[in-house]
């Protein structure tokens, strides 16, 4: 309950977040509204395609079997792999997101329109004709206002389906209320609630207005009369809906596991240890390629070696990772020493140690605070960088970062929603190099190298194992102020699990993350991204090819 | 084959909201194995009269008996098993073939399967439909005809002791519905149901009531007659417009020629000389070696030729198209039973 | 200690199918298995959502049947939970009923009463009425007459509605993965880009709705011989 009351405020007071961004209250309103514009535009035009197509084979009678099954065939193919199917062959932008949108609504609003024509009275289509009326007349005059109840049945639930569906936008790089929902870092669990809410209630007006519409085009004469109390009743029933829900309040989580899926093989070189069975770790990840690649490396690892261990891989930014060890969801994931100091510890970019086991020290200390132990680093540091393709950086003349200061008003730079926020991210920038940039954008962290080969972001941040930057040829500039501190991965441990596990565990730790260089690392990282390998897999050939399994 | 007696005593059905009652005390006493036909003006009551008797509508005073018994006292969906029910729209159910809506009553009451499929097919060949090609069709493959008689067949199922049929060949074309109507008498003469019969076309009541009751608007019972009576005295000014002006036309259907004196004429064979003797037609008839008429003497045709067993109505009509007062009659074999003149029809009506 | 080496390749010139994102087959044949548990999960959310929808809805329509004040709250009711999209549904019941198989098929099955329910209504509405005539005449009672008239011929009706809730259903069970319950469409989302992986979920997508549409209708053809005569 409380958790609807917080979103409720959410939508309605703007807060600012730990660096300054500001998000809820008037900046909602501003998704809200590129959410609807995005959703009119696709309506609009897929109601100037499919009506006339739909009045034209209503008229003369034809092609009734696809203009009646293609809401059928609509309804089959999910929005989500509309949407995924457009970004990928096409790219994100608004055009293509659009274009998904559009073909979305056409097929109930052509199914509608087409039977709504077949479905006037043909004594009066005869007598219209017999009059002398011209077809183009007829179709004006008698068959669309009598097709109108129908064909505006259909606007209202494609109407409803993009307003839906628009949710997922973001995923293509364009903001909309989904943001707060996919991208759930900057805004919070509240946020994300709150856009939630926003969303349902945006549908649920859009279905109520049009329906009014709708009702209002019937030509009077059809009209059935109902009572007003229809509104009315929706309201009740509306409330009564909140009620129920409210009442459910059902307790507990009902968590999936994925469930360990480990060799359980003898290895070579981690010894598997019997005692290690009453121990039970589950094992989280934040939510990019190198990331579930670590989660994998140490879960299979820490089974090899006896334990009992469960994946919780891919939970999102670090905020959430790091509630998620604190409340107990899961025992253990991997953090870079930089974000910890950054994002956690409050210290700003400038003021971090440059030196990685200093950074290391500094970060161990803040989350022993937490209740937390932090092992020993890896080997391979994996900093945030500023990258661009090598024909921008030739036309920009740029191999710093402070080169960039001459251009910034022009260029558009591409980042993780949580990025506008970080002191090693846009904030940074803007803070340490005064850099202004004509516009950030936000995108899931797994586009960051596909808007720079597409040509949409001038400037991308991507991280410095990331295995598209050698396939590309980007550029990376360089960090002439030492903004970007260092990133080693540390395994985070709950504390009583670390106990519990004793000195196992560190053993087990060191073993597996010896090998991991900057080269391994961003190997290992290619076969993810670029052979589309799972990160299960990939974990696995690391742990084998190492000679650990 | 079990009949059984219908009384209406007062049976009244007044809707909530009328001024005027729906059926006014209605009395009435269909002796076992007769046709009742209700006949009268739209919203006479007729069909709700009928309902009542299986209480598909319930009466609001009075009483209706049958085989004594109050219909009252037994539970609906009970009584309308021992009652077959006709409908003007038939009403077959479309998911079942024909066999399964036939069996749907004895299904009800758990006859066993053999006994069912038994019984489709006498009642399938009772209504004149050939069992081994109707019995697996949908109603929807049926012309309009065999759905009507599948609803006769359905409604006899259980062999009920009584039948109520509510204008169920009203839909029918009208070659069709005479033929059904021929057949509805034919089946009646061998299984002798008690049958109430709702029409409001006067015609069918004639042809198909032993007992006519004529309603008035108001549900009033205005007389309840055999056809002949009915025709020849009718009760009041409303049942003699609605019998119609032609009443006198219509009892000739009621009789046929066999029924009335014929004329003798005498007879002769050709090249032979007429007998002699008293004889009601003057007019010498030529007949061949077997008796048929070839012609009159005086040398016009012997036309018509009227049956022993055409109605008189038919007679009349076909003498006056040939511009004849006299016919020759002839029996089942062809030959001459006697004449047939206008003034003989004209004779048949006298009270 | 460590005795072996990571093999280390060089990508500067690399030129393949995958990486250069088209829609690479041989990819999809070695790396199918990664798709068959999503895809069972996919078909659990479905099948079990459209069961328990019609479940209810089938129980409501049967009650609204005779009580027909019943028809507009339920619609209302029932429409509002189409109407809320239910990417939007999964978040607003997370607080409530938290991450999980549970969560998702609490709002899959949101999703399919109003279709279902508008179905078998309309189903038993379209009945003819000689029909009922005549079988109450003939002495069935109200139930008899329900189970071995009216639904029999509300059958096409009634499975015309679950077909479409099935394909429905499928399309939003791609979301499913956003309340924790798995799906193809986490497959999806885990590498929105390559086209390889998003033609290969959406496709088994787009399968399974064409083969519960098409087995639904095989199944009304064989339970309602009648209709095709």
């Amino acid at each position: 309950m409380k958790d609807f009351v917080d979103a409720i405020e959410f939508i309605f007071e703007a807060r600012e977040t730990n660096e300054g961004v500001r998000v809820g209250g008037s900046q909602f309103l501003e998704l809200a509204a590129d959410h609807m514009w995005l959703s009119l535009v696709a309506t609009v035009i897929a109601c100037a395609t499919a009506i006339p197509l739909g009045l034209w084979l209503g008229h003369v009678g034809r092609g009734g079997f696809v203009a009646i099954n293609a809401s059928n065939v609509g309804r089959a193919v999910p929005s989500l792999a509309l949407i995924a199917f457009f970004v990928a062959y096409l790219g994100v932008g608004f055009a293509n997101v659009t274009l998904a949108l559009v073909l979305l609504a056409i097929p109930p609003i052509l199914t509608n329109t087409y039977v709504g024509v077949r479905q006037v009275d043909r004594d009066s289509v005869d007598a219209a004709r017999g009059m002398g009326m011209t077809g183009a007349q007829t179709v004006r005059r008698v068959e669309l206002p009598l097709a109108l109840p129908l064909i505006f049945g259909g606007i209202r639930t494609s109407a409803v389906n993009v307003v839906a569906t628009a949710t997922l936008a973001p995923l293509a790089g364009l903001q909309s209320l989904g943001d707060p929902i996919i991208n759930v870092s900057t805004y919070g669990d509240d946020g994300r609630l709150g856009a939630a809410l926003l969303v349902a209630f945006l549908a649920v007006a859009t279905e109520l207005s049009l329906a009014a519409v709708q009702r209002a085009s019937t030509p009077k004469g059809i009209r059935r009369r109902r009572g007003r109390m229809k509104q009315v009743r929706y309201a009740t029933a509306l409330i009564a809906v909140l009620l129920a829900a409210l009442a459910l309040a059902a307790c507990g989580d009902d968590d999936d596991d994925d469930g360990g899926n480990g060799d359980g093989d003898a290895s070579a070189q981690i010894e598997r240890n019997e005692a290690n069975a009453d121990i039970s770790i589950t094992v989280g990840s934040k939510n990019f390629t190198e990331q579930k690649v670590l989660g994998e490396i140490y879960a299979q690892g820490l089974e090899a070696a006896g334990f009992r261990v469960d994946k919780e891989l891919n939970l999102g930014d670090e905020k959430t990772a790091l509630e998620a060890v604190t409340g107990g969801e899961i025992d253990a994931y991997p953090e870079y020493t930089g974000t910890a100091l950054l994002s956690f510890f409050g210290v700003k970019a400038n003021e971090i140690p440059k030196d990685p086991a200093v950074a290391y020290e500094d970060a161990r200390a803040g989350f022993e605070d937490e209740g937390l132990v932090a092992f020993p680093p890896t080997p391979f540091t994996s900093s945030n960088e500023v990258g661009l393709t090598s024909e921008k950086a030739e036309e920009l003349g740029v191999e710093t970062i402070s080169d960039l200061a001459e251009h910034d008003q022009d260029l558009t730079l591409y980042g993780s929603p949580e990025c506008r926020q970080r002191t090693d991210c846009l904030l940074g920038l803007e803070q340490v190099y005064e850099l202004d940039f004509r516009r950030f954008v936000p995108v899931a962290i797994d586009l960051r190298h596909e808007v720079l080969t597409s040509g949409r972001a001038d400037l991308s941040i991507v991280f410095t194992t990331d295995p598209q930057i050698q396939r590309e040829g980007f550029v990376l500039l360089e960090d002439d102020e030492g903004m970007f501190p260092p990133y080693n991965s540390t395994l985070v441990v709950r504390e009583e699990v670390a106990n519990e596990a004793g000195e196992e565990l560190e053993r087990v730790l060191s073993q597996v993350q010896e090998g991991l260089t900057d080269e391994v690392m961003q190997e290992l990282n290619a076969r993810v991204d670029l052979d589309k390998k799972t990160p299960e897999q990939v974990g696995r050939e690391y742990l084998e090819e190492s000679g650990l399994l | 084959m079990k009949a059984a007696t219908l009384e209406f005593q007062e049976a009244t059905k007044v809707y909530a909201g009328s001024p005027e009652p729906a059926v006014d005390r209605l009395s009435l006493e269909v002796p076992a194995g007769e046709i009742c036909v209700l006949v009268g003006p739209s919203g006479c009551g007729k069909t709700t009269a009928m309902r009542m008797a299986n209480r598909m509508i319930d009466m609001t005073s009075g009483d209706i008996l049958l085989d004594g018994r109050s219909v009252g006292e037994r539970r609906p969906a009970e009584l309308r098993r021992e009652i077959g029910y006709a409908i003007q729209q038939v009403g077959l159910f479309p998911h079942m073939t024909v066999a399964g809506n036939v069996a749907t009553v004895p299904r009800l009451l758990g006859w066993d399967r053999k006994r069912i499929a038994a019984r489709v097919d006498e009642l399938l060949e009772l209504v004149s439909l050939d069992p081994a090609e109707t019995r697996d069709r949908y109603p929807s493959q049926l012309s309009g005809g065999q759905r009507q008689r599948v609803g006769v067949a359905r409604a006899l199922a259980v062999d009920p002791p009584l039948m109520l049929m509510d204008e169920p060949f009203g839909a029918i074309d009208p070659i069709n519905r005479e033929r059904l109507q021929n057949e509805f008498l034919r089946l009646q003469e061998e299984i002798r149901k008690t049958v109430v019969f709702v029409t409001h076309d006067i015609d069918e009541a004639i042809k198909m009531g032993d007992r006519i009751a004529v309603l008035q608007k108001g549900g009033k019972l205005a007389q309840y007659a055999p056809p002949a009576e009915l025709l020849a005295e009718p009760a009041n000014e409303f049942v003699e417009d609605f019998v119609g002006a032609d009443r006198a036309l219509k009892r000739l259907s009621l009789q046929r020629v066999r029924e009335v004196d014929l004329w003798q004429a005498p007879l002769v064979r050709d090249g032979e000389r007429p007998p002699t003797g008293e004889f009601d037609v003057d007019y010498p008839l030529v007949v061949d070696a077997a008796g048929r008429p070839v012609r009159w003497l005086s040398g016009s045709r012997a036309e018509p030729v009227i049956e022993l067993d055409d109605v008189l109505r038919d007679a009349l009509s076909e003498m006056l198209q040939h511009e004849t007062q006299y016919a020759p009659v002839v029996d089942a074999r062809g030959a001459v039973a006697g004449v047939l003149s206008v003034e003989i029809i004209g004779q048949s009506l006298a009270p | 200690m460590t005795i072996a080496q990571v093999q280390i390749r060089d990508r500067s010139s690399e030129e393949s199918c995958v990486a250069d994102n088209g829609f690479c087959p041989d990819w999809i044949w070695d790396n199918f298995d990664r798709y068959v548990d999503p895809f069972w999960d996919h078909v659990y959310l479905t099948v079990v959502a459209v069961a328990i929808g019609f479940l209810i809805s089938f129980g409501l329509a049967l009650l609204a049947y005779r009580r027909r004040w019943l028809v507009a709250p339920i619609v209302n009711v029932t429409g509002i939970l189409y109407t809320v999209p239910s990417l939007a549904a999964f978040f607003l019941l997370l607080p409530i009923t938290g991450r999980g198989t549970t969560t998702a098929l609490i709002a899959l099955v949101a999703y399919t009463l109003l279709i279902i329910f508008r179905n078998v209504l309309a189903g038993l509405d379209n009945v003819p009425e000689e029909a009922k005539d005549a079988g109450r005449g003939m002495g069935l009672t109200q139930r008899q007459l329900l189970w071995r008239v009216e639904l029999p011929l509300a059958v096409p009706e009634i499975v015309a509605g679950v077909r479409v809730a099935a394909t429905t259903t499928v399309g939003l069970a791609t979301l499913a993965f956003f309340a924790g319950a798995g799906g193809l469409g986490g497959e999806i989302f885990a590498d929105i880009n390559f086209k390889s992986n998003v033609v290969t979920a959406g496709g088994l997508c787009v399968l399974l709705a064409a083969v519960l549409d098409l087995g639904l209708l095989l199944v009304q053809r064989a339970v309602s011989p009648w209709s095709r005569a």
